[in-house]
């Protein structure tokens, strides 16, 4: 500590400290801080501003992949937005006639899967005050409660009360009389306030009322709510907007009373959601022929995501979560990984500090006549070099596209197939229900699709005449729609399929040879177009491959991470270059810190532990380490072991003084141990027996 | 290792300490062989066991036994099997000063084993670590950082070296008990720059929000980076708190960096608020909507492991040393420790108490004693009986007190009080200082008063005070030690 020594993080009296932003002297004021990465494992071949550019190169190629997904999910929540600004919006236009009391309207929308951002676009067109007045629609003051907001009536209605006020702002000054004031959480001051506001504007919005994560609100208050709101629905428009997470939708009846569901009008609406939401994002992303993206997340990431999104939490934020970490770590592992948009000057490379990094780029590149260029200066190598991985670079990404087109062709022919009852391949293109769709694309990638594609070639030559000319319809539109630059490339499949549709309409028996053909040519033409992408060279540079998706990031084993820092504490010390250590395997429970014996012991008693017993067990291992480390210091200091019997009885008195220390200080020990067990959550104090505690946590000791 | 190589060796439910009991009179001397209980040598089996090659393993352990194996094995109906030892009776809780002696001492013995220093601490690795953690926290994910030791250490240095570079810090230690949610706040608005602003002192909601307006404000350049220790302490587990929090957490110029230790821990949050993400700072998640539209709350948490190995003595510090429930951070428990702490029978020390008698006047003095001679008295009485009924009749030495008017007629007897006002006078100091404490009588009305010391200490004192006057106490340096001189 520097010139921040003046804060003693050490004072137990003040439990928060300030510590002033202090830049250093070196930086400027006011630049923004430099971002890098951190440090790659293969740092020494890194270039001097390595992790600043990876960070760049990064920040690039992320932002294109997130506001492709966003684009994806706006997409799809469009419609349902649209549908659910509508019901809001018209919500008191036209009340049903002849009902004995008013019904509040509530818009209730199961949203499990798209998250904040759906309720965030619904707001902002709620709010958007002169888009959709041409309806007749009225326009709306949004307000946002969480359940932490609701813990009580009364907190709730001041919640509600002075959140629309602050939203709306006060009209005018308005003279409160000192003596009379409405209590804020009072539904007529909202009342009051709504009506001079209205009248200020000229127009009367609806007031609504957005509940985050309703099934976590308390029920019984939300009924008084819903309650005193309805006797006032006639001079305030509020509606509310229910954001449920739960996929039954039933959970309003189950969860409140006749009574209070009488007082509601309520509208279900439900977003997509699902696994429909995760190929779709897929898809788009990384098989679109439109779309590419700059780094391919390879299969074992893919396979992460798809496990996750389907076992623990299916929502768009998990995916964007998991596909930047995946970014994140492709791009702070490889030094390498600059070269994905643009390959450094010639200067840059040639300085004598980038020579590391210009041989790992060599090495990988391989020119053919390797042994003409010894000679070469590093100004030519480099640009050699340069050279070489712009060629790769477009390669790389001329396979992916076309892994891409591939890809989609297979897609078109197996819906096609499905819809004329072919049993196809046994994995569906139907994005709501698509069983092992993500498979597919698992297997496009790992380049194991050849057989799928030999299996629609077979399917292909059965097919019937009309069947036939209508596939060929549909895979020359699909060719045919192909954005400019990818349709270039594809001329050769576009003047087959013209020829074969000919050659079809011309002679009605041409049929099983054209089947045949347009068999032929649809597996060879797959199987020129579904390469693996690790066949490329560098491939690694824009394509994260095999390598595994950091799972502990999300999703860490908290639990057996404490619990192998108790039982084998020696694991988290030896360095990880000398991996075959033999004498770590065997310590023996003396060898061990304090908590680590206490913990043991733990392990070896029953449900319910007698403290004193445990004290007592305790005490015994440390009497052993104890004499462990006493004969260690007398072998260290005399050199006979066998004086120690001898000289131990000289020191009797001594000894008697040092073991009443010695007694206070194993209860100590065992306190702090204890103490330290408990602080991690490892043990329930009870009432049941005089001094036991119950053991939280059944682990199995493995380590011996 | 090999979880296949060996079975679990399901042990009954015993600890067997009459064994125990027996052997530990017979010194420290062949330790090694006096350790094999029951216990131990159940283990040993288990251990000649995996060396054993391991074909004879596979061929009899088809079957392995799991933790789920285990919590059915454990949690099996019937009695459970203890010895009635109680652990208070038996032994004497260490005072505090003992208690930091004892550890002080241990850790500078030579016959102790060196701290263990995980890699993780070394230079290169925790360069990078924390390299890795400003690099999420820049890309808007909070970093909470878990594993087995104390965190408090590592993170602060970050705070200090890395953090202070980039923004305001604001450091939080959770786990001490008086901390507040408020304490956060209060600090974040006494930052340079933030408290020069108009901040009307409002409710901890209101000033969340208001911190969350002035750092969603573009114009903010510094950001602000929040550590908190132990964020699964009990202040912060409340819905209001982690409202808060998660309002904070969420703001694209707010970073937090936290660290847990219960290992239950990430129940805390719920798997959406674990995964909502930040807007990003640059381009907002929906680029039509105004940042400010809808408060959004969510975490996302990146987790990284961070075993350090290192005590708890820093946190556990306001810890009860002399009770065993003293470091549980229990929602109810909590609450009444204050008034557990008056009647707790180890919470008056022989220092503390000496300090009391020493100022105040002989007939005080004599007071005490009278009483405490009395509450001997009744201890020894009920002794023995009152040990086979459990911890009430240690710890609850309301029992063993004195009706005021019993004590008042003794103190009239020895002419220490004649009136009842003068008794109360008394009674005073002692009360002020919880040396003597009073509660209304369980029957037939009236006030017990009673000294709310454990058998052995009020004796001690006891003794003390009848051997000295009081009077020159306050010349002798160290009590104790004169004390001991003494006998």
């Amino acid at each position: 500590m520097q010139d921040d020594g003046a804060i003693n993080l050490d004072d137990v009296s003040k439990t928060a400290f300030c510590i002033p932003y202090n830049p250093g002297e070196d930086s400027d004021d006011l630049a923004p801080p430099k971002r890098v990465l951190a440090k790659s494992l293969f740092q020494e071949r890194d270039l001097e501003d390595g992790q600043e550019l990876r960070f760049a190169a990064y920040r690039k190629a992320w932002k294109k992949c997130l506001d492709r997904v966003q684009t994806i999910v706006q997409e799809l929540e469009s419609q349902s937005v649209k549908q659910v600004v509508h019901e809001v919006r018209t919500s008191y236009i036209s009340p049903l006639p002849g009902l004995p009391y008013p019904e509040i309207p509530v818009v209730s929308v199961i949203n499990p899967g798209l998250g904040p951002s759906f309720l965030e676009n619904i707001t902002a067109q709620l709010e958007e005050s002169s888009a959709m007045n041409s309806d007749g629609d009225v326009e709306s003051s949004v307000i946002h409660l969480y359940p932490g907001d609701v813990p009580n009536l009364t907190t709730g209605m001041r919640t509600i009360i002075s959140n629309f006020l602050a939203k709306g702002g006060t009209p005018d000054p308005v003279k409160r009389k000192p003596m009379a004031p409405l209590a804020s959480y009072d539904i007529k001051y909202l009342d009051a306030w709504y009506r001079a506001w209205a009248n200020a504007q000229g127009k009367s919005p609806n007031l609504v009322i957005v509940l985050h994560e309703f099934e976590q609100f308390d029920p019984p208050v939300m009924q008084d709510i819903f309650h005193i709101c309805s006797g006032h629905i006639s001079r305030l428009p509020i509606v509310f907007l229910l954001s449920m997470t739960s996929p039954s939708s039933n959970y309003l009846n189950a969860a409140y009373s006749r009574f209070t569901m009488s007082l509601l009008r309520v509208r279900n609406f439900t977003t997509p959601s699902g696994v429909r939401i995760l190929h779709t994002i897929l898809l788009k992303t990384f098989f679109d022929p439109e779309f590419e993206p700059d780094i391919i997340i390879g299969p074992a990431t893919l396979q992460y995501l798809n496990d996750y999104f389907t076992r623990y939490h299916s929502s768009v934020d998990a995916i964007l979560t998991i596909l930047q970490l995946a970014h994140l770590k492709h791009f702070s592992s490889d030094p390498l990984t600059i070269l994905v948009h643009s390959t450094p000057s010639v200067a840059t490379l040639s300085r004598p500090n980038s020579s590391l990094f210009l041989q790992a780029v060599s090495a990988r590149t391989k020119p053919s006549r390797e042994e003409e260029d010894v000679n070469m200066d590093a100004q030519s190598l480099s640009q050699r070099a340069i050279d070489q991985v712009d060629k790769i670079r477009t390669e790389f990404y001329s396979r992916h596209r076309n892994l891409r087109v591939g890809f989609a062709v297979v897609l078109r022919m197996q819906t096609f197939l499905r819809s004329y009852y072919y049993k196809g391949l046994d994995w569906s293109a139907d994005l709501e229900n698509g069983n092992g769709l993500c498979d597919a694309m698992l297997d496009a990638l790992r380049g194991s699709f050849m057989r799928d594609v030999k299996h629609l070639g077979m399917i292909t030559k059965k097919l019937k005449r009309d069947e036939l000319r209508r596939l060929l319809e549909t895979l020359y539109g699909f060719f045919h729609e192909l954005p400019s630059n990818v349709r270039s490339g594809e001329q050769e499949p576009r003047m087959h399929l013209v020829e074969m549709q000919s050659r079809l309409s011309a002679d009605s028996n041409s049929t099983i040879s054209v089947a045949s053909r347009f068999s032929d040519w649809v597996t060879e033409y797959l199987g020129n177009k579904l390469v693996p992408l690790e066949e490329c060279t560098l491939w690694d540079v824009w394509y994260t491959g095999q390598s595994p998706f950091p799972s502990e990031l999300l999703n860490p084993s908290l639990r057996a991470s404490i619990i192998a820092g108790l039982l084998r504490p020696y694991e988290f010390v030896e360095n990880l270059d000398n991996h075959v250590d033999a004498n770590s395997a065997t310590k023996s429970i003396w060898e061990l810190p304090d908590t680590s014996i206490l913990f043991k012991r733990y392990l070896d008693s029953g449900k319910m532990i007698n403290v004193y017993d445990w004290f007592e067990s305790f005490k015994i291992v440390l009497d052993t380490q104890r004499s462990h480390l006493k004969d260690a210091a007398n072998t260290d200091n005399a050199t006979s072991p066998r004086k120690r019997g001898k000289g131990k009885a000289k020191q009797a008195q001594h000894e008697t003084i040092d073991e009443e220390k010695w007694a206070v200080e194993v209860q100590a020990r065992f306190v702090r141990a204890m103490h330290e067990l408990d602080f991690l959550g490892f043990i329930k104090h009870t009432g049941r027996k005089a001094d036991h505690l119950i053991r939280t946590v059944f682990e199995i000791d493995d380590a011996e | 290792m090999t979880r296949s190589g060996r079975s679990f060796v399901v042990e009954e439910p015993e600890l067997s300490s009459e064994e125990e009991d027996e052997d530990d009179d017979s010194g420290s001397e062949d330790i090694p062989t006096n350790a094999t209980t029951v216990t131990p040598s159940a283990r040993q089996k288990g251990k000649g066991k995996a060396t054993d090659p391991l074909e004879a393993d596979y061929s009899s352990n088809i079957i392995v036994q799991t933790a789920f194996d285990a919590y059915f094995t454990y949690n099996k109906p019937g009695r459970v099997q203890t010895s009635s030892n109680v652990y208070s009776q038996l032994v004497l809780p260490p005072s505090p000063e003992e208690y930091t002696e004892a550890i002080a001492s241990a850790s500078v013995s030579k016959f102790s084993l060196p701290a263990l220093k995980p890699r993780i601490l070394e230079e290169p690795n925790r360069d990078v670590a924390f390299e890795r953690y400003m690099c999420e926290l820049d890309e808007g994910f909070n970093v909470i950082c878990y594993g087995l030791g104390s965190k408090r250490r590592l993170l602060n240095q970050f705070a200090t070296t890395r953090c202070s570079k980039r923004g305001h810090v604001v450091v939080t230690n959770g786990f001490q008990p008086d901390f507040a949610i408020k304490d956060l706040l209060n600090s974040i608005e006494d930052l340079p720059g933030i408290h020069e602003l108009d901040q009307p002192s409002t409710t901890p909601e209101k000033q969340a929000r208001r911190i969350h307006e002035i750092f969603l404000d573009p114009s903010q350049q510094i950001h602000l980076y929040i550590v908190i220790h132990n964020i699964d302490s009990y202040p912060f587990r409340s819905p209001k708190s982690k409202a808060i929090l998660a309002l904070l957490a969420h703001n694209p110029r707010i970073h937090i960096i936290a660290s847990i230790d219960h290992i239950n821990a990430p129940l805390l949050w719920s798997s959406s608020e674990m995964f909502a993400r930040k807007p990003d700072q640059n381009n907002s998640y929906t680029p039509s909507a105004p940042t400010d539209a809808m408060p959004s709350h969510g975490f996302a948490w990146v987790w990284h492991d961070l075993t350090t190995l290192a005590s708890y003595d820093f946190e556990l510090a306001f810890a009860d040393r002399s009770s065993l429930a003293g470091a549980h951070t229990g929602g109810a428990r909590r609450k009444t420790d204050t008034l557990m702490a008056a009647q707790n029978a180890t919470a008056m020390s022989e220092t503390a108490a000496a300090h009391i008698l020493a100022s105040v006047t002989q007939k005080a003095q004599k007071l005490f004693t009278l009483l405490g001679n009395s509450q001997l008295g009744a201890i020894e009485e009920t002794g023995p009986a009152g040990a086979e009924d459990g911890t009430a009749a240690t710890n609850d030495l309301q029992q063993f007190g004195m009706a005021y008017d019993v004590l008042f007629s003794a103190a009239r007897e020895q002419f220490l009080a004649t009136s009842d006002t003068a008794l109360r006078a008394l009674l005073g100091e002692f009360r002020d200082h919880n040396l003597i404490v009073s509660a209304p009588a369980s029957l037939g009305g009236g006030e017990i008063l009673w000294i709310p010391m454990r058998k052995e200490r009020l004796a001690n004192v006891l003794r003390s005070l009848n051997q000295y006057d009081f009077s020159d106490f306050f010349v002798i340096e160290n009590y104790s030690t004169w004390a001991e001189g003494r006998k």
